[in-house]
C-alpha cells in the first residue's frame, strides 16, 4: 500500500500536519522502531506518499533536526541521528512536551505555580492508584 | 518560516504575474501580482467569480491582459506565442474532450503534439486511474473524465501544471487518486503546480503557499504554514467594561454575555500577554482551519473597503 | 504558424467528420443521379436536392466542426495545447473547406458530365454551372468566415439565412439575363461577357472572405 506507512496523518487532528509528522517520528524513535542510522525517506517522497505539501515535511524535518533526532546530510537525505541515548532522550522529550502543554493550559486557566505543582502531584497519585 | 520557500531570484520562479489588469463588462482583475516558486504547490482560493480562472487563463496565454507582464518558465507569455504552452499543462473544469471518441484516441492526438509524451507513464496512469483505453468519452463518469484529462496532461510531463478546480465534484476515492498523482509530480523539484479550488481542505493539505482572491484582487498571499501559525481563534471571558485591546489584526467576531470570541491574524507570543493585560481571562486559543481563515480574510477585506 | 500543428488539427477534424463526409458524398452523388432520369419533375427534384445537399452540408460542417467546439467546450482543450489562434483558424478553415469541397466537387463534376452525356441536355447549359456552384461556395465561405470570426451561433445563422435568400435572388437574376439564357439554351458552350464578370466577382468574394478571416484572426487577443 503506502510507501511510508509508519506515519499516518489526520486532517481531523487539530495539531498542524508538520507536528503530527514530528511526533510520530519521535514516537517511532522512542519505542525503538527507528534506530540511529536508519534512513528516512526524502522530503519530496514522504510528502508525495502522505499527500501533504513539501513544506510540511520540510518543516517537520527541520524541527526534528533542531531537536537532534535526525541529521541531514546535504544531497544524501536524512537519517536518525547517531547520538548515544537518543531513545531515552526522545522519550524524555515526549514527556516534557506533554507536561509543558498541561502547564500552559493551567496557566491559561489562571492557576499559580503552586496550584499546578499540586495538580501534578495529585495526577501522580491518581495514576499510581490506577496501576495498583 | 519564510526560509522554507526561497525564491529571491527569477531563476527560482516558475511563473510571475506583474501588475496584471483585465476588464470585462461586469468584472475586473486589478493589479494582480503573483509569484510561483519552482518546485512548490500554490493553492489559489477564492469565491466563485473572484477571478481565479481568469488569472489561470492569463498565465496560459489563453487570455491577454489589458496591461502588465506575464512570464512563465522564463519566457514572456502572449496569446500569439503557442510554443510557451509546450511545457505547461492546463486543466479546467470547463474543458471537455470529444464525446464520440475514445480515451485512447485522445491519447494519440495529444501525443502527436508533444515530443515529451511518455508512453510508459501514460500506460501506468491509465491503469492507476482505472480507465479503459477504448472506452468512448461520452460513457465516462465525471470522475473518470477528470482523470482522463489529467492523464492527457500528466503524460506529457509538463514543468508547470495549471489546474483550475481539478478536484471539483470528485468522490473521495477519485480525489485521493488525483491528489496522489499531483504530489508525485512535485517529487521532482523542478516541477511546479498552481491550482485553484474552493475545497480549502485540499489546498490546506497539499499547498506550500496560498493566494486568496476576492472580487478581482489578491487579498492575501503567503506561505501556508505562516497562515496557520499567524491565525488563531481566541475565546475570552471578560467583565462588562472590557474593550478589545488595540492590537493589529485582532478582531471581535462574536460575543455572548461574558464570552468574547476574537480572531487574530498576527498571532505571536506577546499577543497572549497583551490580552491578559487588558483584564480578560483566556479560555482557549485554537488554530483556525484554512477555510475559517479564508472566510475571515474575505470579510475583513470587504469591511475595509466599505469603510 | 506551425504547419505541423495545423496538419494534426486538420487530420483530427477530418477524422471527426468522417461519417458526415461519407453521408454528404453519397447524398450528393444520389441527387445528381436523380437529375439524369428523363422525367422533368424527377430531374428537377434531383437538382433541388443537390442544391439542398450543398447548403445543408455547409451548415452542418460549420456547426459540428466549428461552432460546437465552443458550445461543447472542446475548444478550451485544444487551445490549452501548443497551438496558436492562427494555427487553429487555418486548420479549421482548411478542414471545413475540404470536407465541403468533396461533395461539392462530386456534384459539380457529375452535373458537368451529365450536361454532355445526356441526350436531352443542351451542351451550352454547362456554362452556367460554374456560376451556380461558385455562388454556393461563396455563400458557404461567407458563413464559414462569419462562424470563425464571430464564434457566435446567432451571427452565423443570420448570415446563413441571408445567403439562402440571396441564392433565390441569384437564380432569378441569372435566368433573367437574356445573354445567359441564350448561352444556356445553345447547343455549344459559349461564355458571354456578363457570365465572365459574374465568375470574376464570385472568385473575388471567395478570396476576400478568406483574407478577412485571416486578418481578423491575427488581430484577436483572447483565445477562448
Amino acid at each position: 500500500m503506502e510507501r511510508h506507512s509508519f506515519i499516518t496523518i489526520s486532517q481531523s487532528d487539530p495539531r498542524p500536519l508538520y507536528l503530527q509528522v514530528v511526533e510520530q517520528i519521535q514516537r517511532r524513535v522512542a519505542v525503538g522502531d527507528l534506530v540511529p542510522g536508519a534512513e528516512l525517506p526524502s522530503i519530496r517522497e514522504l510528502a508525495s506518499s502522505l499527500q501533504v505539501s513539501v513544506i510540511t515535511i520540510k518543516r517537520a524535518y527541520l524541527e526534528l533536526e533542531h531537536n537532534g533526532i535526525i541529521s541531514t546530510r546535504h544531497g544524501k537525505g536524512s537519517v536518525i541521528a547517531d547520538s548515544p541515548g537518543l531513545q531515552s532522550s526522545v522519550q524524555e522529550r515526549e514527556f516534557r512536551d506533554h507536561l509543558e502543554k498541561a502547564v500552559q493550559l493551567g496557566m491559561l486557566l489562571g492557576m499559580s505555580r503552586a496550584e499546578i505543582q499540586k495538580k501534578i502531584a495529585e495526577a501522580y497519585d491518581h495514576a499510581q492508584r490506577g496501576i495498583k | 518560516m519564510t526560509t522554507l520557500l526561497e525564491a529571491s531570484t527569477d531563476a527560482g520562479l516558475a511563473a510571475r504575474l506583474q501588475n496584471i489588469t483585465k476588464s470585462y463588462a461586469h468584472f475586473q482583475l486589478k493589479k494582480i501580482h503573483l509569484e510561483l516558486v519552482k518546485g512548490s504547490v500554490m493553492g489559489l482560493i477564492g469565491p466563485n467569480g473572484a477571478g481565479k480562472s481568469t488569472i489561470m487563463r492569463i498565465l496560459m496565454g489563453l487570455v491577454n491582459p489589458d496591461s502588465g507582464t506575464v512570464s512563465v518558465l522564463g519566457t514572456t507569455i502572449s496569446s500569439s506565442d503557442a510554443a510557451a504552452k509546450q511545457d505547461i499543462g492546463y486543466f479546467s473544469d470547463d474543458m471537455r474532450l470529444y464525446k464520440p471518441e475514445s480515451v485512447g484516441w485522445h491519447m494519440q492526438f495529444v501525443r502527436s503534439l508533444y515530443p515529451t509524451w511518455d508512453d510508459q507513464y501514460a500506460a501506468d496512469l491509465l491503469r492507476r486511474f482505472g480507465l479503459i483505453e477504448h472506452q468512448a468519452v461520452k460513457g465516462l463518469s465525471h470522475g473518470q473524465r477528470v482523470k482522463a484529462m489529467l492523464l492527457l496532461i500528466l503524460a506529457r510531463r509538463p514543468k508547470l501544471l495549471i489546474l483550475d478546480e481539478p478536484t471539483n465534484g470528485l468522490d473521495p476515492v477519485a480525489r485521493h487518486e488525483v491528489l496522489g498523482e499531483l504530489m508525485k509530480v512535485v517529487e521532482d523539484e523542478n516541477r511546479t503546480i498552481l491550482y485553484s479550488s474552493h475545497n480549502t481542505q485540499d489546498v490546506e493539505q497539499i499547498s506550500d503557499s496560498i493566494t486568496f482572491i476576492d472580487r478581482g484582487h489578491v487579498i492575501s498571499a503567503g506561505n501556508r504554514d505562516e497562515y496557520l501559525d499567524r491565525w488563531k481563534r481566541i475565546r475570552l471571558q471578560v467583565s462588562d467594561d472590557w474593550s478589545v485591546p488595540n492590537l493589529d489584526g485582532l478582531r471581535l467576531e462574536s460575543s455572548f454575555r461574558s464570552l468574547r470570541v476574537l480572531s487574530m491574524n498576527q498571532f505571536q507570543d506577546s499577543t497572549m500577554e497583551r490580552i491578559q493585560e487588558s483584564g480578560a481571562t483566556i479560555e482557549s486559543i485554537a488554530p483556525m482551519t484554512l477555510e475559517e481563515i479564508f472566510v475571515s480574510t474575505v470579510m475583513r477585506g470587504r469591511e475595509e473597503k466599505s469603510l | 504558424m506551425n504547419l505541423q500543428a495545423v496538419k494534426i488539427l486538420f487530420l483530427k477534424d477530418l477524422f471527426l467528420s468522417r461519417r458526415q463526409l461519407f453521408a454528404y458524398f453519397a447524398a450528393g452523388l444520389a441527387s445528381s443521379a436523380l437529375t439524369t432520369i428523363p422525367n422533368p419533375t424527377v430531374s428537377f427534384v434531383g437538382f433541388l436536392l443537390m442544391i439542398t445537399v450543398a447548403i445543408a452540408s455547409g451548415i452542418h460542417l460549420i456547426g459540428t466542426l466549428m461552432l460546437s467546439e465552443s458550445t461543447d467546450q472542446t475548444r478550451l482543450f485544444v487551445m490549452s495545447m501548443p497551438i496558436s489562434l492562427l494555427d487553429y483558424s487555418v486548420g479549421k478553415i482548411a478542414v471545413i473547406l475540404t470536407t465541403y469541397l468533396i461533395p461539392w466537387s462530386a456534384m459539380f463534376a457529375s452535373s458537368a458530365i451529365l450536361t454532355f452525356v445526356l441526350p436531352t441536355s443542351k451542351h451550352g447549359s454547362f456554362a452556367v454551372l460554374p456560376a451556380i456552384f461558385l455562388f454556393l461556395l461563396c455563400a458557404f465561405l461567407i458563413q464559414l468566415v462569419t462562424a470563425v470570426v464571430s464564434e457566435s451561433v446567432g451571427w452565423t445563422i443570420s448570415v446563413m439565412v441571408g445567403c439562402n435568400v440571396g441564392l433565390n435572388v441569384f437564380f432569378m437574376q441569372l435566368f433573367a439575363s437574356p445573354e445567359i439564357s441564350a448561352a444556356a439554351k445553345s447547343d455549344s458552350v459559349s461564355w458571354p461577357p456578363v457570365l465572365i464578370q459574374l465568375l470574376t466577382v464570385e472568385l473575388l468574394i471567395a478570396a476576400g472572405a478568406l483574407v478577412t478571416a485571416f486578418i481578423a484572426q491575427t488581430r484577436k487577443r483572447d483565445l477562448v
